[in-house]
């Protein structure tokens, strides 16, 4: 009897003892731990995944890609909890993508944000990806992402403007991407799904939100014309240094600009570059000639990024300003003799030709150093100056207002007045187009109001901005910075001069239709014993439009140390026979 | 016994079960396996009670179904004596016969059309929970059957051996969602890869195809030979329905397999076609 009670009271015991362990294990995973526990369930349960979204195109006016979007494929790993099939995956993974498992095992254990897939490689190729989709059932927790990297399709064109974008945050960082970015960059996607216990993705996403791919630029740029300008200037610098008749004929710009609206139609640098491979360096040794200097083999823009004299091209500023003010009149003739001193400065004209009594017209036409001399001394520098103003091609005035590109990445004119003690002689420097300095694109600026009579019009690349669905976001109409009342008599002696200028040149002579241009042939400081380049030749300048009568284009055509400014407009009667259809 | 005495054992209890605990509780904190043992206990010392009470419930549940199932039967009962007497029995048998047949000779057809050494194969099982994933075919190792060897009908591409048993092997179907087969667009050698999906089940997805590429409703899927898994050219479906996503850089369509998934009686697995990466030994018979 005893003992029967005893064993009750021990049952009873045993039960107490099981409810109380029970109950505090129960306590234990509820509460203490609970929050953990929950945790590695959601852990199994969710995974979360990045959908980046593309960067917007940049299209030409003819609707050709110049930056797009390629992508490039990410792998990546999925939480494991199983042990087995964790390791299994790894050693898989390994083998394909050729790496050691360690390797990996590696990048899993730095991995922090477990909701996540933690990334294993980038940038692997296409056929890998290929493989490891055959072979995904043997990776339950392999997710292959695809990370969106800017492409330029054509490559080399206007490789420059448009600039570059970081690989690693994807933000522009040089040109229209940088300036442009709040329209390029996207909105990236962000979905939870949810996974059963072999890492599959069960049911829709439990919360989501999409890609939204950026904006789309629009330019004002045609490709066709684009390539024809850099071909040109590229083969006729190429001739050059060839056939010997200038050593250092390496570099150029072109500018073309609508007249009538500031578009600019061409923008040409050369040497340019695979824009894919703007700072690979194995990319430039393999595809850019050895023998060029490393001077030309700078990023640099060579229409809103560089400023160098212009010289004669400048003599339209001088003329305008003389009749304008009225110091001389269009009939008014000068000696040219050939060489003579004035304000104390020794002037002469090209080759020391004697051109005998000339007025402005024949002045322009032959290109006389002394009779523009003579027009700048009555001005004085400062009415120079105004005139320089007027055209906007003052220092102030950055590259005539084009702002598409930020102004931090642009220069501006030199103004030779900084920092020197002016004297007379600087006045008749600067006449003929000496010691400032301006940019390409100034003088696309400048060239335009000449043949539009005097709008200043914004010069502008980009046109339009749309989104992802085509839909218009932005439109930018021309825009007129500037109205200058030149009196319709002045333009037209300056018109005529150039008219008759570009009609004594070989390269213009059998158009089906008049043109207006000015070569300039600028010298640079070859004073000074030190400066290296004082042997080179003078820069190549011809700026024009046409047709004379009614102009569509503006050109500007610049070639470095390539020598007198006639050799310019070979590239020019190419850019006028593509632009016009013309037959040669 | 006194009452007094009953008190004091009363409380002599009270401080052994609590003192009981509190070693037990200290002793199994650290370390799960302990407490894992006394869960064993106690299964052990609840498993007679456990046992007794399903019973019960099995019981009245098995009691329930049972009254539900007289209905049935009586119904099937009906519905197979309507039968019978439509068939007798050999009629069935012949006809099953004839369509294998057919069937055979189709295959055998499609043998003679393509270079590939074939080996044909009966479908033996095909788990219902399963069924868009893989089934089980009744050649293995045996008959020199390896992993990632295709697997075809007159039809088209069906998938590719997974796992290998000595006569026995698994086979992924093609719309499995674990399944990845790199393919080709016909008409535009455009490639990409093509996976299985769950919705709509039985489809598959062609996907990664280049952002450009030109893909239209109706054209051809065929299996590539890019990774060395499939020979080049074996039909797997067409495009149903292109998909125009302005977000993704890769282009997909919704793509009808050629082969009736739903019906799969006899395939053929293509045992000489040599991957580059394998051993040229591997695609004997």
């Amino acid at each position: 009897m005893n003992s029967t009670l005893w064993r009750i009271r021990l049952l009873k015991i045993v039960c107490v003892l099981i409810l109380a362990v029970l109950i505090f294990n129960l306590f234990k995973i509820q509460i203490i731990e609970g929050e953990e526990w929950a945790n590695v369930a959601d852990n199994n349960r969710f995974r979360h995944l990045v959908e980046l979204a593309p960067r917007g195109r940049i299209y030409s006016a003819n609707g050709v890609e110049l930056a797009s979007s390629v992508p490039t494929y990410v792998v990546a790993l999925a939480d494991e909890q199983n042990k087995d099939r964790r390791e299994q995956t790894i050693i898989q993974l390994a083998g394909f993508l050729d790496i050691e498992p360690n390797a990996i095992e590696e990048k899993l254990s730095k991995h922090r944000r477990k909701f996540e897939p933690a990334i294993i490689a980038t940038d692997v190729d296409f056929e890998t990806v290929l493989q490891l989709e055959e072979n995904r059932h043997l990776m339950p927790s392999l997710v292959i992402q695809v990370d969106p990297q800017r492409y330029y399709p054509e490559k080399d064109l206007l490789a420059h403007p448009l600039g570059r974008v970081n690989k690693i945050d994807r933000r522009g960082v040089e040109g229209l991407e940088r300036s442009w970015d709040e329209y390029l960059q996207g909105i990236d996607g962000f979905s939870v799904v949810q996974v059963n216990v072999d890492n599959r993705q069960v049911g829709d996403p439990v919360n989501s939100t999409s890609a939204i791919p950026g904006d789309n630029l629009h330019l004002t740029i045609d490709t066709r014309l684009q390539q024809a300008a850099q071909e040109s200037l590229r083969r006729v610098l190429q001739r050059l240094r060839d056939e010997g008749k200038a050593n250092h004929a390496w570099a150029g710009a072109v500018l073309i600009m609508d007249p009538n609206t500031g578009k600019i139609l061409a923008q040409v640098t050369e040497p340019s570059f695979d824009n894919n491979h703007r700072y690979d360096k194995i990319w430039w040794a393999e595809n850019i000639p050895e023998e060029m200097p490393d001077w030309a083999k700078k990023l640099t823009d060579r229409t809103y990024q560089y400023r160098r004299t212009v010289g004669s091209t400048f003599k339209m500023v001088t003329g305008l300003a003389g009749l304008e003010t009225g110091v001389i009149t269009a009939r008014e003739k000068i000696y040219a003799g050939g060489r003579t001193r004035i304000n104390n400065q020794h002037v002469n004209d090209y080759g020391y030709a004697v051109h005998g009594n000339v007025d402005m017209r024949r002045a322009l036409a032959v290109s006389s150093n002394i009779y523009f001399a003579t027009v700048g001394s009555r001005l004085g520098s400062e009415k120079i100056y105004e005139y320089i103003e007027k055209f906007g091609m003052s220092r102030a005035q950055k590259n005539a207002g084009f702002d598409d590109i930020s102004l931090d990445e642009q220069v501006s004119s030199l103004d030779y007045r900084l920092g020197r003690t002016w004297v007379g002689g600087h006045t008749v420097q600067i006449s003929y187009g000496q010691l400032n300095e301006f940019t390409a694109m100034q003088m696309g600026n400048y060239v335009s109001m000449l043949a539009n009579g005097g709008t200043h019009y914004k010069p502008y690349l980009v046109e339009k901005v749309t989104d992802y669905q085509g839909e218009t976001v932005d439109f930018f109409e021309p825009q007129i910075l500037d109205q200058q009342d030149f009196s319709p008599e002045s333009l037209k002696v300056i018109r005529e001069g150039m008219q008759q200028s570009a009609a004594s040149s070989k390269f213009l002579k059998d158009l089906p239709f008049a043109v207006a241009g000015k070569t300039g042939s600028a010298e640079h400081d070859r004073s000074n014993r030190k400066n290296k380049d004082r042997w080179r030749d003078t820069h190549s300048w011809w700026v024009g439009y046409a047709p004379y009568d009614d102009p569509e284009i503006a050109i500007v055509v610049f070639m470095e140390y390539a020598g007198a400014g006639s050799r310019s407009i070979e590239v020019a009667r190419d850019i006028i026979d593509f632009y016009f259809d013309l037959e040669k | 016994m006194s009452n007094r005495h009953k008190a004091r054992k009363k409380i002599l209890s009270a401080i052994v079960v609590v003192l009981l605990l509190s070693i037990i509780m200290s002793w199994s904190t650290n370390n799960p396996q302990r407490i894992l043992f006394l869960e064993h206990l106690a299964a052990e010392a609840l498993r007679p009670f456990q046992q007794a009470a399903s019973a019960v419930t099995n019981f009245l549940a098995d009691s329930w179904q049972f009254f539900g199932d007289v209905r049935n039967v009586y119904n099937d009962n009906q519905e197979l004596r309507a039968e019978l007497d439509k068939y007798s029995g050999t009629d069935l048998r012949i006809l099953e016969i004839q369509q294998e047949n057919l069937r055979l000779r189709n295959l055998l057809k499609f043998q003679e059309a393509v270079d590939h050494q074939v080996l044909p194969a009966q479908v033996i099982g095909r788990n219902p929970s399963n069924w868009f994933h893989t089934l089980t075919i009744d050649k293995g190792v045996k008959h020199g059957i390896k992993v990632d060897m295709p697997v075809v009908t007159n039809q088209g591409l069906v998938g590719k051996v997974v796992e290998v048993e000595p006569s026995h092997s698994k086979v992924q179907l093609l719309i499995s969602s674990s399944s990845g087969i790199s393919a080709i667009v016909q008409r535009t050698r455009d490639n990409g890869v093509l996976i299985g999906l769950s919705n709509p089940i039985g489809y598959t997805r062609i996907t990664r195809l280049n952002q450009y590429a030109d893909i239209q409703d109706g054209d051809v899927i065929i299996s590539s030979p890019l990774t060395g898994i499939y020979p080049k050219g074996i039909a797997i479906g067409r495009v149903v329905e292109v998909y125009d996503d302005p977000v993704s850089l890769e282009r997909s369509a919704l793509v009808r397999p050629e082969v009736d998934f739903e019906r799969l009686e006899e395939v053929l697995i293509i045992i000489n076609y040599n991957s580059p990466v394998d051993d040229p030994s591997s695609g004997g018979n």
